[in-house]
């Protein structure tokens, strides 16, 4: 196909304006914003409109983009283009949605053609695909070439993204993606329905949700063949409760009969009791003169009888126990007559008191005065033996005002100085101790280093020296190994020389005998030959010995020379310094140093040791002398206090022996001074005891005065002088106390019988009160005697229990009629009439039966109910089957819905897979043969091969290394990526262009990295395709525009 | 006399058939009952002499107790209108069925085995039959025998016309016309249909299908019936027999397919659907089979299509049986490994042994496509959750 002309009525910024394009390559050339992408737009929304796909009428956003800037109305217009067998076409549109309008024509013929072409749901006409061959996304992708930079695909990965864009066209046509993009789509999608095997996805739920729904079934169903059960057993039940029902109404109806029968002996023992009733009305009536005689009133007769009696004799005993009396108030009247009633006066008590009190006092008092006797002679003996005492001890009062402290002070001051002078001892057996270790640390050292203070300087030059020395036996020693290494070198070469010169000569010797001797010919030639040859050899043997000779000669030199370097030769300083070396055994200087080092360290530390022992000696001496002094003072201080001190060890001792001594001696003074003033208290405490004694020995006296003359007064006793007043005081209370006792007693029987008297009136009182009493209780039952009262008593007790007999027998008759009368039993028995056979048992039985079947029935009730309601409970716990079923239907309805989309996804992604694997097998190699071609021209030949694997992975042959190279963006150029990626997308509208109508391509500034020389290469290449595809370039660069008309390309400018 | 007549009502029925999920069935099942308490509560109203029910009162013995419970409750508010109920296949007299082993109140009455009974209302006489198993040992009609005391009678059971048997069917009861030739018999109460029919017997006795009161399935579309029968006499052997079906439903169950392949949006999907559901408001159980070429925007609002659709019904299944609409032809033509696939697929559709196979590449194009184009298709399965 190539397109002849555009007329753009109404397009963007275009308006009425015509654009024709010459055949071969076409350039619109014109800086940006000038409307090259416009037309490009207008050219493929001509033939293939502004639908989004062919199925909706549904307008792409450039319907509204491309809208004329004018806005004259007319938006659309016209595009004639030309068929590759030479049919020619016009394609009028107007792409105003409210007016969309689409014909076509044919140019040869000038009809209109628009019904020849199937139109689709988007109401758009087939005829662009139909002569390009073509979708709107194939034709989009392939024939509009832009170019690709590395910004745009980004700086790595280049032609993977150049891949992923021929993926696209290959797989799609570009408009979408990729096989590998829907393959994993549909993978996600597989993988969400959890085809495979997923727990947590919805298929594999659904199972699971199946497999429970089945076991709840399984379990409900169980439960319905037990409810079935639980049905029938509570069927059987209730059919035990209609029978249990039926036997109640047979047992009430025995009862029934049996309650007839008890109607009819009821009734005979009423009449019965009828008669009985009569009989005691008669007997009532026979006794009732003694209807009013009330029977508790004989029990109060009685009473007031017996009480009657009881005051009766309660008197005669009062007036027995009067006369009783009577006789012994008459003995103790004569008691009491035979002695004097005289009335002696009690002894007083304050005499007696008073005397007891006195005589005990001075009883106390001669015992005191006693005790205080003897405490005051123990006393005095104290005294004496304390005196005694101090006489034995020394006077510590001439020592010091505090013996106690002046001791202390003298023992701790000799303490301290034999603390101080053990210190400064010991402190100087330190020093020396130190001084002796440093000096056996050192005597080595100082038999090193005694004498050579210059030691330091002495090491720098050794060390200097030293170091020039391995300078010089280095160099001679590299020196020795090369020449060594040389001659090595030429005696190998010569050893190989001798021999193969001397076969040279031999080889001569042998021609040349052949020649002379054997005059064989052509000998000469080698002869001369092997014997110049030999020669040669030998020659240069010969000079490589006497090369090795020199060599040799010089080695010796070396040797020499490298032995010869000593160090110290002739330095008699450094020879010093080898001398300590090796006196003392170490192998370099530095160690040598390190040794001196310590040793003046030692010297130093040495010297401070010993000023330090000098002073230390000094001190320890004086403190050793002063010791002794000390220890004569305090002898004779102690020997005063009465201590000996052994030696400077015993003075702590002897100090605290005397203190001990001067406690015991003040200890004693005290006691003396305590025993004379208890001596002195004591002596005064007798005094004043016996003049106490005195007082009360007076006391005593007047007081037994008084009490005989009391007692000779009051006559009761006699008076005895030889009879202490004590003794006189007891015999006169007991003469007391017997007389009192007598006239107790006839006052109390006395008291006895007016008492008795009194009583005797009360009880004739009584009896008198008793009798009236009697006779008013009998007075009104009209008799005056209690025989009387007998007689009338037994008649009303006839009349009362006759009374009683008959109540009890109207009770007995109520109660055995119950509710009815006799009238309506008579009535119901012979309502009854003849009655059937008895039933057997008794009513209680019956009843008890009865309300057996009745607790029987309500258990079996009950049972019934419990059973129901068991029934519901159960059935209303579980699910209805129905409902399980349904929701199990609707499980594997959704089961199978999934697998079939999942069996569905599946076997598109299988033939997905399939079908682009022969596809990109088809694509490949071809596009790859076509590219390599193109890209070769277009390099120049630089890069000649793209080679594109089975899944359009690109790589390319490098020329430097030759090899195909799987990255080859990392060592290609910006350009040369955009060039392979031209070429590729040229190869690919070429194989499209195999198969179909030639496809006119519409490039737009594809060559923004090209340099000039590749610019006009690609110009080149291009306008050479413009034999099978029309190409329109847009572009806005001047140089494309030069590069093209070097290729005689029409211009088009905007 | 006045009779009412109804048949399958199998309350208990279990949809799972139908594929539908359980909260619909529980409320299917809920309006089952309303459906027989609408008969009785007519029954009631009329009043009734009688309640016949001739076959599958419940659907099979796992009928949960409170629906016993109900039915207790509900004859027994009739009460003394005599219920009678001929077990059928689907619930017979067994031992451990609900009819054997629950209490019943007095007005019920069940016919218990194959052998015929009579049960008397008032003047009339009514013989029934009912399944004690599954199958009948014998066909009860091929030993029909009328009292002599009856003037007239119905005969109620569970069986098959003659005129409706295709080949041979031996489990259950058959009724022949001929078989009816005596005019005592006023009424023949038959059950096992869906529909109510009345069967052409010739000059026989009326004799119809009750029908079950409401639809059971999604095929079972318009309205649902049960009788009321009046018998007046005319004569001492004839009787003037008027049978009117009532609706006790416009139906349930709802189906329709849709073309999609000219819909523009979801909203002209829901415009197509929406008028067949407002048509009926018992239609609560709705399921839409879409086929065609469905465009990929309309699939996008499929799920809002089938929220706004659920709000009209108490179920709906909303099939896809759709494609997505594409030029395939046009596609197999490209020079693609895409346009390789659609040839080669469109080629294997063309060639698809069966319509399942033929839907399974269809889905697996569609499939492709969205995944050629990195475009989102939802998963089928989810849809209807």
């Amino acid at each position: 196909m190539r397109i002849r002309s555009i007329t753009m009525r109404g397009y963007g910024r275009f308006a009425d304006r015509e654009i024709h394009f010459a055949p071969g390559l076409q350039i619109v050339m014109g800086p940006n914003e000038r409307g090259k992408s416009t037309i490009r737009s207008f050219i493929a929304d001509m033939l293939y409109g502004q639908k989004v796909n062919d199925t909706q009428r549904v307008f792409e956003e450039s319907n509204e983009l491309r809208k004329p800037w004018d806005g004259n109305g007319h938006y659309g217009g016209s595009l004639v283009y030309e068929l590759d067998d030479g049919r020619a076409f016009e394609v009028v549109r107007n792409f105003d949605r409210h007016h969309e309008k689409i014909q076509v024509f044919d140019h040869t013929t000038g009809e209109e053609i628009t019904g020849n072409f199937k139109r689709f749901r988007n109401r758009e006409l087939d005829f662009g695909r139909q002569h390009l061959g073509l979708s709107k996304d194939v034709f989009l992708n392939t024939a509009t070439i832009s170019h690709v930079t590395l910004d745009e695909l980004g700086d790595r990965e280049a032609l993977d993204e150049i891949r992923e864009k021929l993926l696209a066209l290959t797989d799609t046509g570009g408009g979408s993606g990729t096989v590998d993009c829907a393959m994993r789509l549909l993978s996600e999608r597989v993988a969400a329905i959890g085809m495979s095997g997923a727990t947590s996805k919805p298929l594999a739920q659904a199972h699971r949700n199946l497999r429970a729904l089945e076991a709840e079934y399984r379990s409900v169903a169980e439960g319905r063949e037990e409810l079935a059960t639980m049905a029938l057993e509570r069927r059987a039940l209730v059919e035990r409760c209609r029978k249990l029902r039926e036997e109640r109404a047979r047992q009430e109806a025995a009862l029934t009969t049996l309650e007839q029968y008890g109607d009819q002996e009821r009734l005979t023992e009423a009449v019965a009791m009828q008669e009985q009733i009569d009989e005691a009305t008669r007997q009532c009536l026979a006794c009732s003169h003694a209807r009013d005689v009330s029977l508790e009133r004989d029990n109060e007769i009685r009473a007031a009888r017996e009480a009657l009696q009881t005051a009766e004799r309660q008197l005669e005993n009062t007036l027995a126990q009067k006369e009783s009396l009577d006789g012994r108030l008459r003995q103790e009247g004569h008691a009491d007559g035979e002695s004097p009633s005289r009335t002696a006066a009690e002894f007083p008590a304050r005499i007696e008191k008073e005397l007891s009190e006195t005589l005990a006092n001075r009883v106390q008092l001669n015992e005191r005065i006693a005790e205080t006797e003897a405490l005051v002679q123990t006393a005095r003996d104290r005294i004496d033996e304390v005196r005694k005492q101090l006489e034995e001890m020394p006077d510590f009062s001439r020592l010091a005002a505090d013996p106690v402290e002046w001791l202390s002070q003298l023992a701790s001051s000799f303490s301290v100085a034999l603390r101080a002078r053990d210190e400064e001892c010991t402190l100087r057996a330190e020093l020396r101790a130190e001084v002796a270790t440093l000096e056996k640390k050192n005597r080595e050292s100082r038999r090193l280093f005694e004498g050579h203070d210059d030691f330091p300087e002495l090491a720098r030059e050794y060390a200097l020296q030293l170091r020039l020395h391995d300078s010089q036996k280095e160099q001679h020693a590299s020196t020795l190994h090369s020449l060594q290494g040389t001659y090595t070198e030429l005696q190998g070469e010569a050893r190989a020389f001798l021999p193969i010169g001397g076969a040279c000569m031999a080889v001569a010797l042998v021609t040349g005998g052949a020649h002379f001797f054997a005059s064989v010919g052509g000998m000469i030639v080698p002869m001369g030959v092997a014997g110049l040859v030999g020669l040669i050899f030998v020659a240069m043997w010969a000079t490589h010995r006497s090369h090795m000779q020199r060599l040799n000669d010089r080695i010796e030199d070396a040797r020499e020379a490298l032995g010869s370097v000593s160090k110290s030769a002739g330095n008699p300083s450094l020879k010093v310094i080898d001398d300590m070396l090796r006196d003392s055994r170490l192998d370099s200087i530095r160690e040598l140093e390190a040794v001196h080092d310590q040793y003046r360290s030692v010297e130093l530390e040495l010297k401070l040791r010993r000023e330090r022992l000098v002073s230390q000696e000094e001190k320890a001496l004086e403190a050793e002398e002063r010791i002794p002094l000390l220890l004569e003072r305090f002898r004779e201080t102690f020997t005063k206090a009465g201590e000996e001190i052994a030696g400077e060890g015993d003075v702590q001792d002897a100090a605290g022996r005397a203190i001990a001594r001067y406690q015991e001696y003040r200890e004693t003074k005290r006691r003396a001074t305590t025993n004379r003033s208890v001596l002195e208290r004591h002596e005064t405490e007798l005094s004043r005891l016996k003049t106490l004694a005195e007082q009360s020995a007076a006391v005593v006296t007047a007081l037994e005065e008084e009490a005989r003359t009391f007692i000779a007064e009051q006559g009761l006793l006699d008076v005895d002088p030889k009879q202490s007043a004590q003794e006189l005081i007891a015999d006169y209370r007991s003469a007391m106390t017997r007389k009192r006792e007598v006239h107790g007693r006839q006052e109390l029987l006395e008291e006895n019988l007016r008492d008795l008297q009194r009583q005797i009136a009360r009880e004739q009182e009584e009896r008198d009160a008793r009798a009236a009493e009697l006779k008013g209780l009998l007075r009104p039952f009209g008799v005056d005697s209690i025989d009387g009262w007998d007689a009338l008593l037994a008649d009303a007790r006839v009349y009362q229990e006759a009374v009683q007999e008959r109540r009890r027998l109207e009770e007995a008759s109520l109660e055995l009629l119950g509710t009815d009368s006799l009238a309506a039993l008579q009535a119901r028995v012979e309502h009854a009439g003849a009655l059937g056979e008895r039933p057997e048992g008794t009513r209680e039985a019956l009843r008890e039966a009865i309300n057996h079947l009745n607790e029987k029935l309500e258990a079996e009730t009950s049972q019934e109910h419990a059973l129901h309601v068991r029934l519901t409970e159960q059935s209303n716990s579980t699910r209805p089957m129905c409902e399980i079923e349904e929701e199990q239907a609707v499980l594997h309805r959704k089961i199978r819905a999934l697998e079939a989309e999942g069996e569905a996804t599946s076997y598109a992604m299988a033939l997905m897979e399939d079908v682009a694997r022969d596809t990109h097998a088809y694509v490949a190699p071809r596009l790859a043969e076509e590219a390599s071609g193109l890209l070769a021209k277009i390099t120049d030949g630089t890069y000649d091969e793209i080679s594109l694997g089975r899944d359009l992975s690109i790589r390319v042959r490098i020329p430097e290394t030759q090899h195909l190279q799987d990255a080859p963006e990392k060592s290609l150029s910006q350009g040369t990526v955009d060039q392979i990626y031209l070429a590729l997308r040229l190869a690919f509208v070429q194989s499209l262009n195999e198969s179909g109508e030639g496809i006119p391509m519409l490039l737009d500034d594809p060559f923004a990295n090209y340099d000039d020389k590749r610019l006009a290469t690609t110009m080149a290449l291009v306008s050479g395709l413009v034999g099978r595809n029309q190409v329109i370039l847009f572009t806005c660069r001047d140089d494309v525009v030069a590069a093209g008309e070097a290729q005689s390309a029409s211009i088009i400018r905007l | 006399m006045k009779i009412i007549h109804t048949a399958d009502i199998c309350l208990d029925r279990c949809y799972a058939e139908q594929g539908l999920p359980a909260a619909t069935g529980r409320a299917n099942r809920v309006h089952l009952r309303e459906c027989l308490e609408k008969i009785l509560k007519r029954a009631q109203a009329w009043p009734a002499d009688a309640v016949l029910i001739t076959g599958n009162l419940l659907n099979g013995e796992a009928v949960e107790r409170d629906t016993v419970a109900f039915l207790r409750n509900i004859f027994e508010d009739v009460a003394p209108i005599p219920i009678l109920i001929s077990p059928g296949r689907h619930d017979p007299y067994t031992p451990t069925s609900p009819y054997a082993t629950e209490l019943w109140p007095e007005n019920v009455h069940f016919f218990r085995g194959p052998e015929w009974e009579r049960y008397a209302v008032g003047t009339l006489a009514i013989y029934g039959f009912g399944h004690a198993n599954r199958s009948l040992p014998k066909n009860p009609f091929e030993s029909l025998h009328i009292s002599e005391e009856d003037s007239t009678c119905i005969f109620m059971g569970p069986a098959l016309a003659a005129s409706l048997v295709k080949g041979e069917y031996t489990t259950g009861a058959v009724v022949d016309p001929a078989v009816l030739a005596d005019p005592r018999i006023a009424y023949v109460a038959l059950g096992h249909l869906a529909r109510a029919t009345e069967i052409d017997t010739g000059a026989g006795p009326v004799t119809w299908y009750a029908g079950a009161p409401e639809g059971a399935r999604f095929g079972d579309t318009g309205p649902h019936h049960y009788l009321e029968i009046t018998i007046a006499d005319e004569g001492e052997t004839s009787q003037a027999v008027d049978v009117d079906p009532v609706v006790t439903s416009e139906g349930r169950f709802y189906e329709m397919t849709l073309d999609c392949t000219d819909l523009e949006s979801g909203q002209a999907l829901l415009d197509a659907i929406r008028p067949h559901l407002a048509a009926q408001p018992d239609r609560q159980c709705a399921r839409i089979v879409l086929e065609g070429a469905l465009l990929p925007a309309i699939y996008d609002e499929m799920s809002s299509i089938r929220e706004a659709l659920s709000e009209d019904v108490l179920y709906l299944d909303l099939i896809d049986r759709c494609f997505v609409a594409e030029n395939y032809a046009a596609l197999a033509e490209q020079k693609t490994s895409l346009g390789a696939f659609v040839a080669r697929i469109n080629q294997e559709i063309h060639d698809a042994p069966d319509e399942h196979r033929r839907a399974a590449l269809c889905r697996s194009r569609d499939l492709a496509l969205c995944g050629y184009r990195g475009q989102h298709l939802p998963i089928r399965a989810s849809q209807g959750d």
